[in-house]
């Protein structure tokens, strides 16, 4: 097991999150957790694998600043540019009635002065985060599939996706032409997960909601073919989600609303190809 | 879906999540408690390696280890790869949840690229035992082995699977003297792990032939000798007779087999103690004792006329008559009832077989061999090196080269001539005047 807090695995059938069945289908084809109500299988043995490799973060650069508040800004990378969306910060208060705490701009910038230590070039488009009309506690998820920025913009109680066409201005920043907002999960997947993994959107868990939705995405024109919904998931709002292209990891949240039972353990569903989104 | 290992530290809240290098890297976020209790805001990296093809699906990541904390970041924070560079934006810092703390920042991939390979093990000279320094044969069972590898990496070094030696390469070169090696042969194969952790694929390998035992030498059965001399000096005894008798000694090792036996080249008179050496190729000696007894030849038994000159070392066998102004060259020898006439000459080394008549005027080059009972007319002139066997006939006159053979039973007629190297089969005839061309062979 890995240091600190030693957890039995979890093991299939025997999950303990008190939460709902999971049924995943489709493009996302993940397996089945039951919620038969046993407690969680303590084994006192690690995973048989082998030894995790050496790893190291092999020393951050000198931090930079960035133009965005921080409370739930989006970041998607396109090639070697980095689009970073909302935040909440003292230095875009939001208009009366607009959207709580969320900056609206999009910034761009190129990730190599990053990496070398110059100072970043920031590109502004200037309020192009759309309002939504009402509630609070808002955030931006982003994600990019060919040259088509997508933006999850969610609040209490609503949520919009929007699609900007990017243009590649090769050495120069990539320019966004206006939004259009465009089909979105049925669910409000609001401190959910979104992912944009190949030519899919991933959109599921947050607060009370317990759906995994996805969508196919034309990646020609960027049209949205249609979300498909695979069933009920764990309500791992506030959790943290990744693919490598074959799966898709989920680690933490916790299994509801406020005060629900934190989720400490790191799930994952296989991606099947093939398999057809809600489309048609 | 299939759930594995649980976050070594618990966190829940707002963790990031990405996969670099094939690593499952968690980072940041809060350690909830049920009931909306106090969080305890995270500020440190785990990560797990995702294992391709887990025997068992819950078992897809091998257990988080903990990595650097991160920089200055804790929450609200965002985590990008893009080329293997790992990109950090935004954050709470730790202790001040409602600041704005961060930036954008990067850090360098993890080191995933195993090293070249080193250079192939060589052994060191003075590992290198034997005759030779450069033939990987050794008697050491620790040998001492060099190689180059990048500076600081560790260099491993293998006997097929198993490692036998470690070091540090310093200034790009390493030493390493390894653990014990079993007599026989050993492929010998080093890797470099750097400082990521990464291994390098095993370079060429050496192969080293381990022999720590020392050939096995057989003495003369009975290891003893008796030879007389006529020098009262005593040095050297008949060199036939002891050739001969050394001759019988063998030794034999378990790895090189069959190997040459020394000795002493000359022995005093009277009675010797010494050892028969042998030694093998990886150095290793070899011994077994014998003796031999050194005497003086009765002066009764030989017919050496007092103008006849008699060259040191010489041994003459009883029954022998010298004539008058006959010359024997050193070290040769006369066999029993052998007769050299007056004015012949026997070279240095040169053996004369038992009953053999040497007649007037024959010359007998250094180092030749004249078989027992062979006759050799006057003014026969014999190269250096010729063998002659036994019961031969030389008429007079006949002129020989050097290095030839003629074998047993030949017969040489008036005048004739025998090139240099010529091979004469046994019983062979050649006719008088006859001349054989250097080097032929006549069966």
């Amino acid at each position: 097991m890995g240091a600190g807090a030693v957890q039995g695995r979890l093991m299939r059938g025997s999950f303990n999150a008190g939460a709902a069945t999971l049924a995943l289908i489709g493009a996302l084809a993940l397996g089945v957790l039951s919620s038969g109500g046993g407690a969680a299988s303590a084994s006192g043995g690690g995973a048989s694998a082998a030894s995790a490799p050496p790893f190291e973060i092999l020393g951050w650069e000198a931090a930079q600043p960035l133009p965005v508040g921080l409370h739930g800004h989006g970041v998607a990378t396109f090639g070697r540019w980095m689009f970073v969306a909302g935040g909440s910060a003292e230095t875009c208060p939001p208009p009366p009635g607009s959207l709580s705490f969320i900056c609206r701009d999009i910034w761009v910038t190129d990730l190599d002065g990053v990496a070398t230590g110059d100072a970043l070039d920031w590109e502004l488009f200037e309020d192009a985060v759309p309002l939504l009309p009402s509630g609070r506690n808002g955030a931006v998820k982003a994600g990019i599939i060919g040259d088509w920025l997508f933006l999850y913009v969610e609040r209490t109680g609503e949520a919009q996706l929007y699609r900007y066409p990017i243009t590649d201005n090769g050495a120069d920043s990539p320019t966004l032409e206006a939004p259009v907002a465009v089909d979105g999960p049925a669910g409000i997947h609001q401190a959910g997960e979104f992912l944009a993994v190949g030519n899919y959107l991933y959109s599921f868990g947050g607060f009370s909601q317990s759906a995994t939705e996805f969508t196919e995405v034309d990646p020609t024109n960027g049209a949205v073919l249609g979300w498909g919904n695979t069933g009920t998931f764990v309500t791992t709002k506030s959790g943290g989600s990744a693919s490598d292209g074959e799966h898709i990891y989920l680690a933490g949240g916790n299994t509801g609303g406020s005060g629900a039972a934190p989720l400490t353990a790191v799930l994952r569903a296989e991606i099947m190809s093939g398999a057809s989104s809600g489309r048609g | 879906m299939t759930a594995s290992e649980s976050l070594a530290i618990g966190r829940s809240l707002d963790p990031v999540v990405i996969i670099v290098g094939g690593q499952l890297i968690v980072s940041g976020g809060d350690i909830q408690t049920v009931g909306a209790g106090p969080v305890v805001r995270t500020d440190t990296i785990e990560r797990a390696s995702i294992v391709a093809s887990p025997a068992v699906d819950e078992e897809f990541l091998v257990p988080f280890v903990f990595d650097a904390p991160l920089p200055i970041v804790s929450r609200d924070h965002v985590m990008l790869e893009v080329d293997g560079r790992v990109y950090l934006t935004g954050g709470t810092e730790v202790g001040e949840p409602t600041s704005a703390g961060g930036g954008v920042l990067s850090a360098l991939p993890p080191d995933t690229t195993a090293p070249d390979a080193p250079s192939v093990p060589d052994l060191v000279a003075a590992s290198d035992s034997g005759t030779s320094d450069s033939d990987d044969v050794t008697s050491e069972a620790t040998p001492t082995l060099v190689g180059t590898a990048e500076a600081d990496s560790i260099v491993r070094l293998f006997d097929g699977a198993v490692e036998v030696g470690s070091a540090v390469a310093v200034g790009g070169g390493w030493l390493i003297t390894t653990s014990v090696l079993a007599d026989g042969v050993h492929s010998l194969t080093a890797t470099v792990t750097d400082a990521a952790g990464n291994e390098s694929v095993p370079s060429g390998a050496l192969v080293v032939r381990v022999d720590t035992l020392a050939p096995v030498v057989t003495a003369p059965s009975p290891n003893a000798l008796e030879v007389t001399t006529l020098d009262p000096g005593g040095v050297p005894a008949s060199n036939v007779q002891v050739a001969v008798f050394l001759g019988e000694a063998s030794a034999l090792d378990a790895q090189d087999g069959a190997v040459p036996v020394t000795f002493p080249g000359s022995f005093d008179v009277g009675v010797t103690a010494f050892d028969l050496e042998a030694t093998d190729l990886a150095g290793n000696v070899g011994d077994a004792p014998a003796t031999i007894t050194v005497g003086l030849a009765s002066p009764g038994s030989v017919d050496i006329d007092p103008d006849a000159v008699i060259g040191p070392g010489v041994t003459i066998e009883p029954d022998a008559t010298i004539e008058g102004g006959a010359i024997i060259g050193a070290g040769s020898f006369i066999g029993f009832n052998a007769k050299i006439e007056e004015d012949a000459q026997v070279g240095e080394g040169s053996i004369i077989g038992a009953e053999a008549q040497i007649k007037k005027n024959a010359v007998i080059g250094d180092g030749v061999t004249i078989g027992a009972r062979t006759t050799v007319e006057e003014d026969v002139l014999i190269g250096d090196g010729t063998v002659v066997g036994e019961d031969v006939k030389i008429e007079e006159g006949v002129q020989i080269g050097m290095d030839v053979t003629i074998g047993d039973g030949a017969e040489i007629k008036k005048n004739a001539t025998i090139g240099n190297g010529a091979v004469i089969g046994s019983g062979v005839t050649i006719e008088e005047g006859e001349t054989v061309p250097t080097g032929t062979v006549v069966t």
